[in-house]
């Protein structure tokens, strides 16, 4: 009885040895999931857009693994807006490529350094890495900065602040559109 | 015995840092963004709105008096649009007489109008030459919308979408097609029966001599 018992901990004891393996997670803190809305209200609104800057801020805390950090829009249609409502029979449908992102932190880690059109999230455009793994490792504060880190400790390479500006121009159909931007931060794997 | 905790406790001691082990692997933030795009449509006039015609002469009467440029007008739409023009009464209102013989009756007619857009391409009742303005009746205009019979600046009644409106734009970007400069002209001749105009004068055939005034409508509508 009592070997049995001592095989059965002991057989325990490697199998979790086989998985305590170095922890390894990527997690984006202080989650908000802010809402915005443009308003255009005016000839020169349309003429020149919007723009507002740190819509939000995304803090990245990597542990033990390289990391991706990537964007794109969510629509019914894709690379169109979603209609909430329409005010006029004329024009079209906005397309998506009419928001502009841009992402900024104090090292200028980011890939994509200015506005950038958004692009729908199965075609996303990567801030960090890139779609093929992995990635050469990069070390902060170098542009594209995808080793593990963390925000509190490395802010510069590890939170970035987000931008955001529409231009519609003239032409588009009047009336209430919406889309979800998503932000994925992934292994880079 | 002794061995036998010792070695359930090292047992325990891995299971419980096993369990720490829990990766995550992806993570999301997501944003809600709405957009609100409002049909503007601004019509803007960059001239004294009041245009006076003044005959004292022989020769006024005779020749007529052209004001170019009298009224000038400036489109911004982000719709498609139309721009329509009429008198807002089939006369023209007397507020005062100077004789006591003569037709008061004055047909909006007798004012006529001349636009620097040429319109002819949308519609055979535009302004693209001196042409007798509307009355009310005349224009068809109905509670502000415009009918075959109405007389357009820019684009035409209907929305077939071939020639019938023009584009969204500003009079600043796109001055060919959102900037017009309207001529007028009067020629009452002697006696003065305003032979241009395209509506005759009912009983005596020549104008009263007074003081009249005239409203003219200038409506910027969305493609109608």
């Amino acid at each position: 009885m009592l070997k049995r018992v001592r095989f059965f901990v002991l057989l325990n004891a490697m199998l979790s040895l086989c998985y305590l393996s170095h922890a390894q997670s990527v997690s984006f803190a202080l989650k908000t999931s802010p809402s915005i809305n443009f308003d255009f209200n005016t000839i020169q609104k349309y003429v020149s857009g919007i723009t507002v800057m740190n819509v939000c801020e995304l803090n990245v805390d990597a542990v033990g693994t390289q990391w991706d950090l990537y964007v794109g829009a969510t629509t019914t249609v894709p690379g169109l807006w979603d209609v909430d409502a329409v005010y006029a029979v004329g024009g079209a449908v906005p397309p998506i490529n009419i928001m502009q992102l841009q992402f900024r932190n104090a090292s200028n880690t980011s890939q994509v350094p200015s506005f950038f059109p958004i692009q729908d999230i199965l075609t996303p455009t990567y801030i960090i890495g890139t779609a093929v793994a992995p990635d050469p490792a990069v070390n902060c504060p170098a542009t594209g900065t995808n080793q593990a880190g963390n925000y509190m400790v490395s802010p510069g390479c590890y939170k970035f602040n987000v931008d955001m500006k529409v231009i519609p121009g003239l032409g588009l159909q009047s009336g209430a559109y919406s889309m979800r931007i998503d932000y994925i931060l992934s292994q880079d794997l | 015995m002794k061995q036998l905790i010792a070695i359930i406790f090292v047992g325990a001691l891995f299971l419980g840092v096993s369990q720490k082990a829990s990766a995550q692997l992806s993570d999301e933030e997501y944003n809600y963004v709405t957009m609100d795009l409002r049909g503007i449509l601004n019509l803007t006039m960059t001239t004294n709105p009041q245009v006076d015609f003044s005959f004292k002469t022989i020769q006024e009467y005779q020749q007529g008096i052209t004001r170019f440029n009298s009224t000038q007008l400036e489109v911004d739409a982000t719709l498609a649009w139309d721009l329509f023009v009429y008198a807002n009464t089939d006369t023209w209102t007397q507020v005062e007489a100077y004789s006591t013989n003569g037709n008061a009756a004055l047909p909006a007619e007798i004012l006529e109008l001349r636009s620097s857009v040429d319109n002819s391409a949308f519609t055979t009742e535009n302004f693209t030459a001196f042409t007798s303005l509307k009355g009310l009746a005349n224009s068809g205009v109905a509670a502000g919308v415009p009918a075959a019979a109405t007389q357009f600046l820019a684009g035409a009644v209907g929305t077939t979408g071939v020639n019938d409106s023009y584009a969204p734009g500003t009079a600043s970007a796109n001055p060919a097609t959102n900037r017009f400069r309207i001529d007028m002209r009067m020629v009452p001749d002697v006696p003065a029966t305003f032979p241009n105009s395209t509506v005759a004068m009912v009983g005596p055939d020549y104008a009263q001599a007074g003081y009249y005034y005239l409203e003219v409508v200038y409506s910027l509508v969305e493609d109608l």
